[in-house]
């Protein structure tokens, strides 16, 4: 699958001229398994160019708003973002369809725990396993607890695991005294994510926790 | 499980400088146990990846109101300052008291006085003409008997130089008569 991503803009005498680049599957999965940057950026770009409009329509379709097309759009897309991450995505299918059926998936648990028409909805797709629940499930696990965390503890492992920035610029970003005050931080910090998480309900890929 | 084992040994484990892992209690974790850890350290570190890719997509494309672009939004504050600030000081001013500014006002004088060049009165009236208001105020303030026309003048002058009470005495005088030709500005 191929995909139209606007990478520039760049003026040329008072007309604006947008020049175009095709980013295929391969190069948006590389995109995401990679830093936080241009190329992440691309490929995001790329697939809410390709795959939004879709998913979109079918969430107000079913009962859905547009606030909530985008909330679950970024989910799904944060899904692909897991597997990819975690080396567990398997292109059986385009990157378009893995996202619509996710994010379908979803959005069928969202209108179920709602204890909408649950009789009446369509049933979920086989293309998304039942991981993609338990990453989602583990996904809103782990914002409440970042919520719950304080701010430097929350900003710290974002910059480390996201950014991944290296305990010299953590460091230098939060003031700390040496490298291995940053570590020793960092450190405090994830334990008490792993300790709020524990206390939570985390899912595992093997069960689902509907 | 993970919960039992200290952070920092689990990823020396991973980095291979360590070849076991022990719980809080000094137990060697199982082959079993140290797999369970290890799948879910991962899942806590991927799914911290996965919420700051969250928070990442909700700044890049918004999300309360569609598509809101971060540029967009910037405008948008920026535009709205804008406006509280005009429309501020807009009430401000209409809200603010009386400033002398918006009371003082020169009041030409027209009197002529041939052959008295040299008088203090010409003097004041030379001063007051070329908008030396404190010094036209000493001069008027120095005549014996002013006139009604002296004490205007006087009063414009005190009022000028910020004299309030000076101001008002003078005018009030210049006033007291009503066929004074200075009656209506001094009761202004």
């Amino acid at each position: 699958m191929h995909y139209v991503c606007d990478t520039s803009d760049r003026s040329i005498t008072k007309q604006r001229v947008r020049l175009s680049k095709i980013i295929t599957d391969s190069e948006i999965i590389e995109a995401l398994n990679g830093p936080k940057g241009k190329a992440l950026n691309q490929a995001t770009d790329a697939l809410y160019h390709s795959a939004f409009a879709s998913i979109k329509a079918y969430i107000l379709k079913n009962s859905g708003t547009e606030e909530e097309a985008d909330d679950l759009f970024q989910d799904a897309l944060v899904i692909l973002y897991m597997r990819i991450r975690k080396g567990a995505f398997e292109s059986k299918s385009s990157l378009n369809t893995y996202l619509y059926a996710v994010a379908k998936n979803l959005w069928l648990k969202q209108l179920r725990k709602k204890g909408g028409q649950a009789s009446s909805l369509p049933p979920f797709d086989e293309v998304a396993h039942p991981e993609e629940l338990v990453l989602q499930q583990n996904q809103v696990t782990i914002r409440q607890v970042l919520a719950l965390i304080d701010k430097d503890c929350r900003q710290l492992l974002m910059n480390f695991y996201f950014d991944r920035m290296s305990f010299k610029q953590i460091q230098a970003q939060f003031g700390l005294g040496s490298e291995a005050a940053a570590k020793n931080k960092k450190y405090r910090c994830l334990r008490k994510v792993v300790d709020l998480v524990k206390e939570r309900k985390w899912g595992r890929a093997d069960f689902t926790n509907d | 499980m993970i919960e039992r084992v200290d952070i920092s040994l689990i990823e020396k484990y991973l980095a291979g400088e360590v070849e076991q892992l022990v719980d809080e209690k000094g137990s060697v974790l199982t082959p079993t146990e140290v797999a369970q850890v290890i799948e879910e350290y991962h899942e806590v570190i991927i799914q911290l990846e996965g919420a700051a890719f969250k928070s990442e997509l909700e700044a890049r494309y918004g999300r309360e109101k569609g598509k809101t672009y971060p540029l967009k939004r910037l405008y948008t504050l920026a535009a709205a300052v804008i406006l509280l600030v005009i429309a501020f000081v807009f009430l401000w001013q209409s809200n603010a008291g009386p400033q002398f500014d918006d009371y003082f006002k020169h009041f030409a004088q027209l009197e002529t006085n041939r052959g008295e060049v040299g008088t203090t009165y010409t003097d004041a009236l030379v001063a007051y003409s070329r908008q030396r208001y404190e010094e036209a105020f000493v001069l008027f303030s120095s005549l014996e008997s002013p006139s009604n026309e002296a004490l205007f003048f006087m009063g414009v002058s005190a009022l000028a130089t910020n004299q309030a009470e000076a101001a008002i005495e003078a005018l009030q005088k210049s006033g007291l008569e009503k066929p004074s030709r200075y009656y209506q500005q001094a009761r202004w």
